[in-house]
């Protein structure tokens, strides 16, 4: 046997992708590797004696350009030399010494053999030379399917049928097509639905005609969902509204194009993601459902068993959010009555954008139809304290900064809304952008639906506005990610744990910023980061590469943190670099670089390159 | 005979297949010591480790570890160096490994980290077991550190001359001591890092660094 320092094999397992390696191999290749002193010119010529090589930083910080792409600052943990090994060139490995130190030199055949016999060292390096985060584990998630657009699943035109033929006609034609529901329309528009227990109940039963019209049996204005939305949207209406038959809705023309069955569901679903919420909707007291809320966290730290369980985490605590704010308002308007106008409650920030954790708190306001007189006006103040201390008690806790629907600030009538977004265009200096970026993520979630729509309809020019547009890519280049000159991780100040990175405030929220600008400028008034990224045009100025990156980037570093605080028991986002995996560690940085690259980029885009 | 030896080592000429050669092309050989007691006279063998380097490259397949046979009361080091009583049975003769280095002495130059010490027991030993080494070039990693640090004029922080204050100091990672594999990198290392802070540039001759006083010249007793 042959001796090996271990200091060596130290440095082999606690880099990524070497540390899946096995002990032979890993002997092999620390016996093979050569380590150089890197300080001057001399010892660089020598690098470049043999550039098929790879090469690992153990100590000291260089700029190196290994490839046509632009030169990088690197240091301790960092590969170069990847691209001539991966394409078989021979590029020179030009380096500026920052600081003088070691560097593990790997002759080719050996890398090659690591490669040959490990699968996933060869992909880790494959991936390396693109610089591109590891997206494998994005494509094997077991809830991404949830994330995609319901129009990717749906099978073919739904069976419908105009609403005045007879019973008899429809049951023939369910029938011949297997199916367990019709879609009734009118003039093509969608106007019921039947399913085999209308049948049942409203014709057997009832012995009722078979020459009757379909509209004398059917459910008008059935529950729908548009086509662009997602799957896990689809099943939490149907979670919520107790229905198994859900027609699917042409956004532009209102025409059905297709319709989504709980069998469609439970074929996608493995384990029951959303048994929590359906017993929220059921809550039938302010009792029942904060005793159901607090089983929350255990229930993710109880189904999430991988990484990729995190994905839907987000959404499934924005919707129960959602459900508890719809159950209470249910709640108060028993005991106090009807409201007397129409209003809508709006969610903000990350509770609108669904990538809620078990650390935000609530950001909510309502939309009033118009300015209510004194009387009115306590109805919902009333009914916000009621709504706002109710969250609370289910867990979701008030707001730092009183953006909550009990503050009078955030009861603002339609007209005083817009003309509140007016404002925000006209002077958005920074302190002003800190303030309403919050109510640039927003969505409705109770009431008046239409209301809402009404104010992003007037917003959505306002917000297209360049000089606004501008402010808000400053803004977005203001915080950045925690990576030194050199790569090196930089991380939060006066903290235990030593070696944490604030992954909301550092990363997360940038991509957040980035999106929404891009959004913003398209017009774009949905609120997710991810539903964002999936419907900017082609000519959005973001190339589909890197809007994929970024989707990937962000629940890259979302399952981090969902993980970080189910399993610590915090709710914070402050992430161990430790606590990581070496392979994670390696995709943290990568997913920092593009963010920061993505900065940039915006920053050409919409500020003309001033940042 | 150490003081002695020392003080002729810094004065006598370098061997003449060494003269000129520049200091970033020497072929260096770390060696390091696992020892029963740091008293020079009774001190015994436990283990033997080496590493070679040329032009600045340390090379990994030229690693030799040997846990060394031994009778001596092993006192308290197998707690600092975690080796049994067991293991070291188990081990070869000293004077397999002590050939061996005799050999490599002949094509490098030898490291230490404070050779006074180790230098000192490997001669005893030689000796004792009829190993002849040819002429030998000592360079001293704990000298060089001790000129730099008295050129600074400032008195050194406690810790600051052993092998891990010395790499600290000079922005090394931290190494697993205790070793004799281990050390042995970690004095070569530290070396280079040392040639490279006293500004040797690629034709400097081992000759310009002897004012250090860091490097002995031992004459072989043939």
């Amino acid at each position: 046997m042959t001796a090996l320092p271990q200091q060596t094999l130290d440095v082999l397992r606690s880099s990524a992708p070497f540390d899946q390696l096995g002990d032979d191999a890993m002997q092999h290749l620390a016996h093979k590797a050569v380590l150089v002193y890197v300080s001057d010119e001399a010892s660089i010529a020598l690098l470049n004696l043999a550039r098929a090589q790879l090469f690992l930083i153990h100590s000291g910080q260089f700029s190196v350009k290994d490839s046509d792409q632009a030169e990088r600052h690197v240091s301790e943990g960092d590969y170069f030399g990847v691209t001539n090994l991966t394409n078989d060139l021979q590029h020179e490995i030009e380096i500026t010494v920052d600081k003088a130190g070691l560097v593990y030199c790997f002759p080719k055949d050996t890398f090659e053999q690591c490669c040959d016999g490990y699968p996933g060292v060869a992909r880790f390096f494959q991936q390396y030379a693109k610089e591109e985060l590891q997206n494998e584990a994005v494509a094997t998630s077991k809830s991404m399917w949830l994330h995609k657009p319901i129009v990717d699943v749906l099978t073919g035109p739904p069976i419908a049928m105009e609403q005045h033929k007879s019973i008899l006609e429809g049951a023939q034609c369910m029938a011949q097509n297997r199916v367990s529901s019709l879609l009734i329309t009118a003039q093509d528009q969608l106007v019921g639905i039947i399913t085999d227990r209308d049948l049942r109940n409203r014709v057997v039963a009832e012995n009722l005609a078979t020459d009757n019209p379909l509209s004398a049996i059917m459910t008008p204005e059935p529950a729908s969902i548009e086509q662009q939305r997602t799957l896990f949207d689809a099943l939490c209406q149907m979670t919520e509204n107790n229905i198994h038959h859900l027609p699917v809705i042409d956004r532009a023309n209102g025409q059905p194009v297709g319709i989504l069955t709980a069998s469609d569901m439970i074929r996608h679903q493995r384990g029951n993601v959303l048994f929590v919420l359906d017993e929220l909707a059921k809550a039938p007291s302010l009792y029942a459902l904060t005793r159901l809320s607090w089983q929350l966290p255990h229930y993710f730290a109880k189904h999430a068993r991988r990484l990729g369980d995190f994905d839907v985490a987000g959404k499934v605590l924005a919707q129960a959010t959602d459900i508890m704010t719809r159950r209470l308002i249910t709640f108060y308007q028993q005991q106090h009555g009807t409201p007397p106008f129409d209003f809508c409650w709006l969610v903000y920030g990350s509770q609108a954008r669904e990538d809620q954790t078990m650390g935000s708190d609530q950001d909510n306001g309502l939309l009033l139809e118009r300015e209510p007189d004194e009387q009115e006006a306590a109805y919902f103040a009333d009914m916000s304290e009621y709504v706002c201390q109710g969250l609370a008690k289910c867990g979701i806790k008030l707001c730092n900064g009183n953006i909550m629907a009990m503050n009078p600030d955030l009861r603002l009538s339609l007209d005083q809304a817009v003309a509140e977004a007016r404002r925000w265009v006209q002077s958005p200096t920074p302190k002003a952008i800190m303030h309403f970026n919050i109510f640039l993520d927003v969505r409705s979630v109770a009431g008046d639906s239409d209301l809402f729509a009404r104010l992003q309809d007037a917003r959505r020019p306002l917000l297209q506005q360049s000089m606004f547009l501008a402010a808000l890519a400053r803004h977005a280049n203001e915080v950045s990610v925690p990576l030194s000159m050199f790569q090196k991780f930089v991380y939060a100040k006066d903290h235990t744990p030593s070696d944490c990175i604030d992954l909301k405030v550092n990363a997360v929220a940038i991509i957040n910023n980035l999106v929404r600008l891009y959004a913003l400028a398209q017009g774009l008034g949905m609120p997710s980061t991810l539903a964002r990224l999936r419907e900017l045009p082609a000519d959005a100025g973001l190339a589909e590469k890197d809007a994929n990156n970024l989707r990937d980037i962000w629940l890259f570093l979302n399952r981090l943190r969902w993980r970080h605080q189910l399993d610590n028991n915090v709710t914070d986002n402050l992430v161990s670099v430790s606590q990581l995996s070496s392979i994670e560690r390696h995709q943290l940085k990568a997913a920092f670089q593009a963010i920061k690259r993505a900065q940039q980029g915006a920053v050409m885009k919409f500020s003309g390159g001033m940042g | 005979m150490g003081i002695l030896s020392r003080w002729f080592g810094v004065k006598t000429p370098l061997p003449e297949h060494w003269q000129g050669v520049p200091v970033w092309s020497l072929p260096l050989l770390a060696v390091d010591l696992e020892l029963t007691s740091l008293d020079l006279t009774t001190s015994r063998i436990l283990s033997v480790g080496w590493v070679a380097a040329e032009h600045r490259r340390i090379q990994l397949s030229s690693c030799y570890y040997q846990v060394t046979r031994t009778k001596a009361n092993l006192n308290q080091s197998p707690v600092v160096h975690g080796l049994t009583e067991e293991t070291i049975v188990q081990g070869q003769g000293v004077k397999d490994s002590l050939q061996r280095l005799a050999e490599l002495a002949r094509t490098h130059v030898l490291v230490f980290h404070n050779h006074q010490l180790d230098w000192g027991v490997i001669q005893r030993a030689a000796s004792k077991l009829k190993v002849v080494f040819p002429d030998v070039v000592c360079v001293d990693t704990l000298l060089l550190a001790k000129y730099q640090l008295d050129k600074q004029q400032r008195p050194p922080a406690p810790n600051a001359l052993t092998l891990a204050g010395c790499r600290q100091r000079l922005g090394l990672p931290p190494a697993p001591a205790h070793n004799a594999l281990d050390d042995a990198l970690a004095t070569l290392e530290l070396c280079l890092a040392q040639w490279h802070e006293m500004g040797l540039n690629a034709k400097d001759p081992l000759e310009h660094v002897r004012h250090t006083g860091a490097i002995a010249v031992f004459m072989s007793e043939q």
